[in-house]
């Protein structure tokens, strides 16, 4: 039976103190905001130096992804096989994979060192034997690293989400090998931690290597990212890799949360030098004594609520996987926050929900994907005469301004350095309207092939 | 570990004889898993009483990923550790998926590691219809494949399809046919057929039984015949056949 959605009580905003459950919005029919800079599993595969990548799938299904590489100039490293009714007919749907890869591999200019290869839903249903089919393929490409990679939308919500898949999936060619004990992985990103931040700079100057697939440039740098002792993430995605190559290479987990909380960094760091027996910063108490950075961020936050005032800002989840914590960051330090916008509460944000429930409970949370979204208005900033400060593009595109902080998924950004920086690129924004049309209409900012 | 699939056509007479079988090797002290392959979830019924218990696909539905190992696996008698894969309402959905789902998630959960069998016991609905019903003989799944059948000419010609079936995975590395398993029905010539379709197969009758009214006994109280009737003469022959199951399917690894 058809119902008129439009009828039904179905606001797409909440009240932080009103937040009862999760998802906090009910799930139904969704919309899509073209705000498009965070990444997908596509791009995040893009990673691998020198990898290139094949779906098999659908027309319907693939058309978005060949619209991708297109849009960040990765066609040559892109390829596909479509499945057509006939195939399902004829039921050899591992013959068809091999076959086609086979076919596709043997005319590339150059054979790539790592081939990525998405699944679809329909291998899934159908019980093809990818097992098969990759022994099959590593018998016949012996130098080819293959990777097990799924887009199954269908199966996003059991199991892993295609995008911890992907994370997960990442590291898939690393291979058993003696360690390093002075080798540290940070994995799950798709922005290179800054080599500025504490967490970098520590490991660095106290004698580790620090490896993250987005700074390899050579195969051979990711490979050797095998060779690391520890890999460290900072997002929940990363989770299900980290475990994963625990099992499979030994390389111990250690989750160090990107957080905007003072206390959770402090314990962060804390962590990171009683693991690494890092002599960086003095003592007190037995502590490590963390009052310079500290007294540096609330000097940063000093400055930036200086020039930026009473400035409405609204904040979304591309921009940071803790936009509840960032959100009583800022309040907490005078900041004018107005709106949140996500649709779940993200793993990691209990502290900061409770926080705000105390003291901002008016603060209003904003969905991004309910339908109700595609025809809200989109001159909030005008308002305000222009002067509102988005950080994250949906949040840019919802309210309208041009004042924008283009954080995709914590950028660069970590720890107290992290937050410094943060403010830097707050300020800037408040003072500087950006071509937010243009910016958030490219996918994946920051990838390219 | 033994892992067996048995196939045969539908009212042949499989989970009966997988469920004799299961408790004849837990009697004998092996830690025994019966997996029923089957839509209809009723694999291991006569192991709990005539109870039917939750599938995995029932359980899934519930609660999704949230499903444990001892949701999915309960002990039945003899303590046979019973999973039933379960699978969508009658015509509707895709049975094949269900198996798919069940098999997946028991390794998603690490049953085998956790449980540690001897024996896994993976007992399929009547034919190799889809990939679903052709996963319990694939690689990390059964290794040996044995199929019931009677003198019939419904149920030979059912074994000769699961034959051809199992034969064209033979490139795939998948479980091959170890033997064919005759519950008798006592029609004409059954002896006779049955050895020419174990020459045709190239897989040996590797055990017989007797039509018996011992059967359709026990299963009115909802029981295996080892449990209702243990000193019966039928109860003897399934412990027979399981031994000889068992011996085949040692043969072929001591072989491979």
């Amino acid at each position: 039976m058809l119902r008129n959605l439009h009828e039904e009580e179905n606001i797409p905003e909440i009240k932080v103190k009103d937040i009862d459950g999760n998802p906090l919005f009910r799930s139904g029919v969704e919309y899509s905001a073209p705000a498009r800079g965070n990444w997908t599993i596509a791009h995040v595969s893009m990673l691998i130096p020198h990898s290139h990548q094949i779906f098999v799938g659908a027309d319907g299904c693939v058309r978005g992804v060949v619209l991708s590489a297109e849009e960040f100039n990765g066609l040559d490293r892109f390829s596909m096989i479509t499945i057509k009714e006939r195939d399902v007919l004829q039921g050899d749907m591992e013959r068809l994979f091999i076959d086609g890869v086979t076919d596709i591999l043997k005319k590339l200019p150059r054979m790539p060192p790592a081939v990525l290869v998405y699944t679809s839903c329909i291998h899934h249903f159908l019980a093809c034997d990818l097992d098969l089919v990759y022994r099959e393929l590593r018998r016949r490409f012996p130098l080819v690293d293959f990777i097990d990679c799924y887009m199954n939308p269908t199966m996003r919500k059991s199991k892993l989400t295609p995008e911890e898949n992907m994370r997960r999936q990442l590291y898939a060619a690393l291979e058993p090998c003696r360690k390093d004990p002075m080798s540290v992985n940070i994995i799950g990103n798709c922005f290179a931690r800054d080599r500025k931040s504490e967490l970098v700079s520590w490991l660095t100057s106290s004698g580790y290597t620090v490896r993250d697939i987005c700074s390899c440039t050579e195969y051979s740098q990711y490979k050797q990212m095998a060779e690391s002792s520890v890999n460290i993430y900072t997002i929940p995605l990363a989770h299900a890799g980290a475990v994963e190559l625990q099992r499979r290479l030994g390389q111990e987990a250690l989750y160090l949360p990107m957080s905007f909380t003072i206390e959770e960094i402090r314990q962060n760091l804390t962590a990171l030098i009683r693991r690494f027996k890092l002599h960086i910063v003095p003592e007190k108490d037995g502590e490590p004594d963390f009052s310079g950075q500290e007294a540096a961020v609330e000097a940063a936050l000093s400055r930036a609520k200086r020039v930026i005032g009473d400035m409405p800002i609204a904040i979304d989840y591309t921009a940071t996987n803790r936009p509840l914590g960032l959100a009583a960051l800022l309040l907490s330090h005078g900041f004018n926050v107005i709106r949140v916008y996500e649709d779940l509460l993200l793993p990691g944000e209990e502290q900061a929900l409770s926080w705000l429930r105390s003291n901002a409970p008016d603060l209003a949370v904003h969905a991004t994907v309910n339908f109700r979204c595609r025809t809200l208005p989109r001159n909030e900033a005008g308002l305000y005469d222009g002067h509102l400060l988005a950080i994250g593009q949906k949040a840019a595109y919802f309210t309208g301004t041009k004042h924008l902080v283009n954080l995709i998924e914590n950028g660069h950004l970590y720890g107290y350095s992290g937050i410094c920086q943060l403010c830097g690129m707050m300020t800037d924004a408040a003072e500087h309207e950006s071509d937010v049309k243009r910016i958030i209409q490219i996918k994946a900012w920051g990838c390219c092939a | 570990m033994y892992k067996i699939a048995v196939y045969g056509k539908g009212g042949i007479g499989k989970s009966t004889t997988v469920s004799n079988m299961s408790v004849a090797l837990a009697e004998s002290g092996m830690k025994v898993m019966q997996i029923g392959c089957d839509p209809k979830a009723d694999s291991t019924i006569n192991l709990h009483g005539g109870k039917q218990v939750d599938s995995v696909l029932d359980l899934i539905r519930r609660k999704n990923q949230a499903v444990t190992l001892e949701d999915m696996v309960t002990h039945g008698y003899a303590d046979v550790l019973c999973v039933e894969a379960g699978g969508p309402a009658p015509g509707l959905g895709c049975a094949g998926r269900g198996i798919i789902n069940a098999l997946e998630m028991l390794e998603d959960k690490q049953a085998y590691e956790i449980c540690k069998p001897d024996v896994v016991f993976y007992d399929v609905l009547g034919d190799v219809v889809c990939g679903g019903f052709s996963m319990p003989i694939r690689d990390g799944y059964a290794d040996s494949v044995f199929v019931i059948t009677s003198g019939e000419a419904m149920a030979i010609h059912a074994a000769m399809n699961i034959a051809l079936a199992v034969d064209n995975f033979k490139d795939r590395g998948y479980a091959t046919l170890s033997g064919i398993i005759l519950n008798r029905k006592n029609v004409a010539d059954e002896d006779v057929k049955v050895a020419k379709l174990a020459e045709d197969t190239g897989a040996p009758v590797v055990g017989t039984l007797d039509f018996s009214q011992m059967v359709r006994r026990a299963e009115e109280q909802h029981k295996t015949v080892l449990e209702a009737f243990p000193g019966s003469s039928t109860a003897a022959e399934y412990r027979i056949l399981a031994r000889a199951v068992i011996e085949a399917v040692a043969q072929k690894q001591k072989t491979h």
